[in-house]
């Protein structure tokens, strides 16, 4: 067997443009998506993230064909695909489990989409071969889907997945049912996988660490359409609108007088015309202070940060009735459960709006 | 100590139990079964005045009715377990697939048969089939009456046999689609380039193996066995034919209905042992936990 490097690791060629253009969704009376637009370049790696039920999953199903868009089109480098059946789409699709066949070893279901094309054997094994080693799993091929852990599982899948060598792989909430370490590990290994095939990936999830972490940009959905799509930084320091604001990331919303400077110091407003601050927990600090405005509640500990919360006296009828921030938690003591503080204001606000 | 182990024991309930119980009620089971049967081969092999002797089934293998029974019972045997599957596995897949909510629906319509007695659906036939004939020769209805009543392919037999194996292959199929995640693995056969045949043959099939092969079984046995809807219609089917030769040859029909049972058992363990290859990766997997 003669495997050059090229041909040890099946890369992609030919990754792929996707073009959304106003493709609507609707299941009877419920629109599920409004308008979709959305472009995605060859080679990047684009995630949906969004609430249940925002459409970003209905979005990845239109693209592989299993489910047909009310209006609008859809290209796959610029040919037009709402028409052409799913299994002649030449795209690849990982879900979220169990989607591994029983009945077949990690070889049969790896080698699948092969037999289905009628490649010669050699060719198959080759790149069954080849495939196991990209996914970490040489010597499972005589293995079963019920002999695998659920991780392992879905590198089979992800194997089976790029055998055919898709112009495009869609992972929908792939990591989901994944315990939180092999989530992280597998997380990074599907992001080497990528880069290095330089395949076009668009990948659904409602967890944002993972579309933060993975992807080149990130589409933030809300109803049925792109509330913002950026990259993960942008997203994170320039959230478009409150709603990004409040689904990535923690914030804390603190109101100021309509059109009134950033103040250094933060003090609740009780009354009048006011703006929301969207600030990040590390962009503002406690204080030790007798006549502070608010007094501490709670500590949780996260490794090198410790998040504390600090409830705000009295009511106040816009904003975060409770303040986040993150501290180093080896100076976690100079801020005890009870101790009264103030809030300043250490970096600038993510976002503000007028309320 | 001894109260606790009492109550350990009691605690396991059942199995403390059981297994005198199990043992006298298989037991009793299999004296049930078996009794008649014995006093049937008995009789078919004991001729008072001749003694020990074989000839009751050499008799009734050398009636000139047999052969044409035999064959005829095959035939819509076969035809009637390929219809079946034919009709039932892709409607099954379909409703789970498509059209989740017909399922009550359908499960209804076939758990019908199982109420309405064989010989009503006999009866209900035999008038439908004259009532179109009696449009007259050469119509159009009476053709199509006459093409389903052909005596050498009754397909008006094959028909009334799957839906009379209908409300057990319903429920076979239904239950064995339920233990498969079904939309995740046609979806994805299909995303690896597989179309709705390969997706049928080389995943759902494979995979709902069991119930596919009990509901084989079912419509063997029933075809096999099945008497009221044959004689009604007038088809000379093995059953019938063995109830006409015992009038004339008592102990040949004996014999005859022996092999017959004979026959289903045979098929019944053959089922069983396919179906329990049907899952290998299962009983590997389970090697392979254990080891």
């Amino acid at each position: 067997m003669t495997l050059t490097a090229t041909t040890a690791h099946p890369r992609s060629t030919t990754a792929a443009r996707i073009e959304y253009t106003a493709v609507s969704k609707k299941f009877g009376d419920t629109t599920v998506l409004t308008g979709l637009d959305l472009t995605v370049e060859p080679g990047e790696f684009v995630a949906l993230l969004g609430p249940s039920g925002c459409g970003k999953s209905t979005a990845l199903r239109i693209l592989a064909g299993f489910e047909t868009a009310s209006s609008g089109t859809l290209t796959v480098d610029g040919r037009d695909v709402l028409r052409v059946p799913a299994h002649r789409r030449g795209i690849g699709m990982v879900s979220q489990s169990y989607s591994l066949f029983p009945n077949l070893s990690v070889a049969d279901n790896v080698s699948f989409g092969l037999v289905v094309r009628r490649e010669v054997k050699a060719r198959r094994v080759a790149k069954l071969t080849s495939l196991l080693d990209l996914v970490g799993l040489p010597g499972y091929a005589d293995r079963f889907p019920a002999q695998l852990s659920g991780g392992q599982q879905q590198r089979v899948a992800l194997a089976r997945a790029l055998a055919i060598e898709p112009r495009v792989l869609l992972l929908d909430e792939p990591l989901s049912a994944l315990d939180a370490k092999v989530r992280s590990s597998l997380r990074e290994e599907i992001r080497n996988l990528q880069l290095r095939l330089g395949i076009t990936m668009l990948f659904v999830t409602h967890d944002q660490d993972e579309a933060l972490a993975m992807a080149d940009r990130v589409a933030v959905m809300r109803g049925g359409g792109i509330e913002q799509i950026d990259q993960p930084g942008v997203l994170y320091d320039q959230p478009s609108t409150d709603f990004v604001a409040r689904f990535v990331g923690t914030t804390n919303q603190l109101a100021v007088a309509r059109g009134a400077a950033i103040p250094d110091l933060w003090v609740p407003l009780r009354e009048g015309d006011h703006d929301l601050l969207y600030i990040r927990p590390e962009s503002l600090m406690f204080e030790e202070y007798d006549r502070g405005c608010a007094h501490i509640v709670s500590h949780v500990y996260r490794g090198a940060t410790t998040r504390i919360t600090a409830k705000i006296d009295g009511s106040i009828s816009r904003g975060s009735s409770e303040i986040k921030v993150d501290v180093p938690s080896a100076s976690v003591t100079e801020l005890p459960i009870g101790l009264r503080v103030r809030v300043r204001l250490t970096g600038r606000p993510a976002l503000r709006v007028e309320a | 100590m001894v109260q606790v182990s009492r109550k350990t024991r009691a605690a396991r309930g059942i199995r403390v139990v059981a297994p005198g119980l199990s043992w006298a009620l298989i037991i009793l089971m299999a004296l049930y079964i078996a009794v008649p049967m014995l006093c049937a081969f008995a009789f078919s092999i004991y001729v008072p005045t001749a003694g020990f002797t074989f000839e009751p089934y050499l008799e009734s293998v050398r009636d000139p009715g047999f052969p044409g029974a035999l064959s005829l019972t095959l035939l819509i045997t076969v035809l009637t377990v390929v219809g079946l599957l034919a009709l039932m596995v892709p409607t099954m897949v379909y409703l789970h697939l498509r059209a989740p909510r017909w399922r009550p629906i359908i499960e209804i319509v076939c758990t019908i048969p199982l109420v309405v007695p064989s010989i009503a659906l006999a009866a209900g036939l035999v008038t439908v089939l004259r009532s179109m004939a009696g449009f007259g020769r050469g119509s159009l209805p009476a053709q199509v009456s006459q093409l389903l009543q052909n005596p050498d392919l009754p397909v008006v037999l094959v028909g009334s046999y799957i839906v009379l194996t209908l409300p057990f292959v319903f429920r076979s199929l239904d239950a064995g689609l339920r233990t498969i995640d079904l939309r995740t693995l046609v979806e994805s056969a299909h995303s690896l380039g597989a179309s709705g045949a390969t997706v049928l043959r080389r995943v759902i099939l494979p995979n709902i193996k069991g119930p596919v092969i009990f509901s084989a079984f079912f419509c063997i046995a029933l075809c096999l066995g099945e008497f009221t809807v044959a004689v009604t219609l007038g088809y000379r089917t093995l059953p019938v034919w063995l109830t006409q030769i015992a009038g004339s040859n008592f102990r040949a029909s004996i014999s005859m209905s022996l092999l017959i049972n004979a026959l289903t058992w045979a098929l019944l363990i053959a089922m069983t042992v396919l179906a329990g290859r049907a899952a290998p990766a299962r009983a590997l997997a389970l090697k392979g936990h254990e080891s």
